[in-house]
């Protein structure tokens, strides 16, 4: 993306309390590997499905949502150019599935339901994936969330607003307190 | 010809191909160090060491394209983004096995080799290991015992740097260590009940080639791990060994080192009227121009398979079946360790712990088995080696939304795993042949590489599957899970033993200093020269050996016997 688009897009950021030196290497190191003008698998339709899947699962906090390190992006990018042509497939063809699902549990498609309709949906489905029982059809949802997680965290804002980001720890400590309301520790 | 002769020539400039030039150059020698592939310079070509999962095109993910191209390389567990630099292409470095006989060959072309990416575990072998062959009447029996390499495992681990803990454990000898890396509390909690049930068993801290502590003059120029775990796209602190930060530069230091990349060795010269090697056939990677290079004695360093394969593609009158091969032992016996075995658990509680950085190493549990009496259905035995860590952001966590968003950013509970890894004995027919019908890219016939694993190794799984699940059951972790995989000869990147040592020249190709039964000047130190493997990483032991075999050649040449 260009600076411009860029700033536009986090300047949720900047209105935040939060203001992290880190926001500006972003503007600076968007290298625009992907970009909503260049999707390969999603069409237009498919992707803001996929955003409204990956914003609910990890929506907007103190911290930036799915959506807003690209996610829906980057699941494009390597469904196209890391994932084999079967699982890319099956990908497409458990996306429609679900609002297919969807719109028999609650007579809507996903991007039609509110932000709480959305929740619960997810919930109920997250439940069920989770459960000893299943029906099959919840397989693609675990599997999207995953990625959606994966990506997410793997993504510079991802990591630096959510986590404990020290690339260079320094001395290696093996067995130490951990503080209060420490969150996960990780590096390159 | 004048231009093109040394005192000395090395082929490869891995582990063993450093530690030949750094002896054989601080030794005097003019040191000509051949390597196939490109050059790579300590620190200034370690182009992914600063790079975050984001700085990747694919968020660090390997890509179907690479997947293709790298089709056995990108297997490996240590194969990403950042180091896909350091193996090389599949497509490009094509070599054959039975259809039913998978292979997996690891390799690194380039100054200093699988050396950048080695596992960095630092291990000596016992008399456990040495004498094993004669007692189980099996292979040929070592030409050496602890006590000949003992002196060269003191010297290599003070200027490689080791760290470790003094343990006691006869057939596990202590060395010259760096102090270890602490053990978190979640291992200290499992060490402490595993020990308190087994009498046979410890679980210690890996011995690996890192620098713990680095006093003023010491490992010049390496400094100390800053626990990145980056090992694999090089460190720029040289804080793990390898030819790169270490012995290439002591080597250069005495100005008596030429070291050419691109530099393919196809064959060794060879004089029968004097039965002495007295250069090598070089074909030029790039340009693909042929040249010979001339020396006194010649250091094959190239690694197992390659070295081996250049000594089958040196033929004679004298030695129609490869250089040096009058026993007809080359090629034969090759071996590697058996693995992918693993088990995982947790341990509930101590959540008031962590730690602080990103350990480059593991915990290990050296061999329990068949240490006195033989009482397994299988000979030797194997290690286990894992370590604990606090769960990272779990993508499988139950839950959407903001408050699921919030768990998966704090540290989950202890969890522990292990892997293990067994002793493969040698075989006859576990071999690398050339392939008379396919060459490479640069007329070179291909190596034809067949090898399985066999009765004993089976039997073997069996009990080290059983007791990856028991030590972790024993030490009262939950959800205890193993894991079998297929184990595949070559995916240890252990592959040694084609060119062995031995007492009888009828039975094995070198001697008990790396020489060459049949011919005075050439010596083989990479794993080749293996008659055994054990169960553990043999790195140390093939530079332990390439030292004192330096050592022996040069005694060798001032007596004037070459």
């Amino acid at each position: 993306m260009d600076r411009r688009e860029a700033v536009v897009k986090i300047s949720w950021i900047l209105k935040s309390a939060y203001l992290a030196p880190s926001v500006f290497t972003a503007l600076v190191s968007c290298k625009g590997d992907v970009d909503e003008s260049k999707l390969t698998v999603f069409n237009k339709e498919q992707n803001d499905l996929v955003k409204a899947i990956a914003d609910t699962i990890l929506p907007r906090t103190d911290t930036p949502s799915a959506s807003d390190v690209q996610v829906d992006l980057y699941m494009d990018l390597l469904l196209n150019d890391v994932y084999d042509e079967p699982t890319r497939k099956s990908f497409l063809e458990g996306l429609e599935q679900f609002n297919e699902n969807c719109k028999a549990f609650t007579r809507h498609t996903f991007s039609h339901l509110d932000g709480e309709e959305r929740h619960a949906y997810l919930e109920k489905l997250d439940k069920k994936a989770n459960s000893e029982k299943k029906d099959g059809w919840e397989a693609f949802f675990t599997r999207f969330k995953a990625l959606t997680v994966q990506i997410y965290f793997s993504t510079e804002q991802g990591v630096k607003q959510n986590l404990d980001y020290v690339p260079l720890p320094g001395d290696y400590e093996g067995d130490v307190a951990l503080g209060d309301n420490a969150r996960i520790m990780v590096g390159n | 010809m004048k231009n093109n002769t040394y005192d000395a020539i090395v082929v490869g400039s891995g582990i063993t191909g450093g530690w030949a030039a750094k002896e054989l150059t601080e030794k005097g020698l003019k040191t000509l160090v051949l390597e196939r592939g490109r050059h790579v310079e300590h620190q200034k070509d370690y182009n992914n060491t600063y790079k975050a999962p984001w700085d990747y095109k694919y968020l660090g993910a390997v890509s179907k394209e690479d997947k293709k191209d790298y089709f056995i390389q990108s297997k490996k567990y240590n194969f990403n983004a950042g180091s896909k630099p350091f193996f090389v292409k599949d497509t490009e470095h094509p070599y054959t096995h039975p259809e039913n006989k998978p292979y997996r060959w690891f390799r690194g072309y380039q100054t200093g080799g699988r050396s950048l990416i080695w596992g960095r575990g630092a291990y000596r072998f016992s008399d456990l290991d040495f004498e094993a062959n004669l007692k189980d009447g099996v292979g040929v029996d070592w030409p050496i015992r602890y006590k000949d390499i003992a002196p060269w495992y003191d010297y290599v681990e003070k200027f490689i740097g080791v760290c470790g803990s003094v343990e006691n454990i006869s057939h596990f000898p202590d060395g010259q260590f760096l102090p270890p890396f602490e053990l978190n509390r979640a291992e200290k909690v499992i060490k402490e009940r595993l020990e308190s049930h087994y009498g046979d068993r410890k679980l210690i801290p890996n011995r690996a080639a890192h620098l713990t502590e680095v006093k003023p003059g010491q490992f010049k120029g390496r400094s100390k791990c800053m626990s990145r775990n980056m090992c694999h796209t090089g460190c720029p602190f040289g804080a793990y060994f390898s030819s790169n930060s270490s012995t290439l530069p002591a080597a250069r230091d005495t100005g008596r080192l030429t070291l050419k990349s691109n530099a393919i060795v196809t064959s060794l010269i060879y004089d029968e009227k004097t039965n002495r090697v007295y250069g090598v056939r070089v074909i030029d990677g790039v340009t693909k121009q042929e040249t010979e290079y001339f020396a006194r004695v010649v250091f094959l360093c190239a690694s197992t398979l390659a070295t081996t394969g250049i000594l089958l593609n040196s033929k004679s009158n004298s030695f129609p079946n490869g250089l040096g091969n009058s026993s007809g032992v080359l090629g034969h016996y090759l071996m590697d360790h058996h693995k992918n075995i693993t088990s995982s658990g947790i341990l509930e509680g101590y959540l008031d712990r962590t730690y602080k950085g990103y350990r480059p190493t593991s915990v290990a549990i050296p061999r329990f088995r068949n240490l006195g009496n033989t009482d397994m259905d299988f000979i030797r035995g194997y290690g286990m080696w894992g370590s604990a860590q606090r769960e990272g952001v779990n993508p499988n966590k139950e839950g959407v939304g903001a408050d699921f968003k919030k768990s998966l950013t704090l540290p989950g509970p202890w969890k522990m795993s292990l892997s293990a890894y067994g002793e493969c004995l040698p075989y006859f027919d576990n071999k690398v042949e050339l392939d008379e019908e396919r060459t490479d890219q640069w007329g070179l016939p291909l190596l034809k590489i067949s090898a399985e694993f066999r009765d004993n190794e089976m039997k073997m799984r069996k009990d080290m599957k059983a007791q990856a699940k028991e030590v972790l059951e024993v030490a009262g972790l939950k959800e205890v899970e193993v894991h079998e995989g297929p184990s595949i000869h070559g995916d240890s990147v252990h592959e040694m033993g084609t060119a062995r040592m031995g007492r009888d020249p009828k039975t094995s190709f070198l001697n008990g200093y790396n020489q060459s039964h049949d011919i005075p000047n050439l010596f083989v130190t990479d794993g080749s020269c293996m008659a055994s493997s054990s169960y553990m990483s043999p790195s140390l032991t093939y530079m332990a050996l390439t030292a004192r075999a330096c050592d022996y050649a040069v005694r060798q040449m001032k007596d004037k016997v070459f």
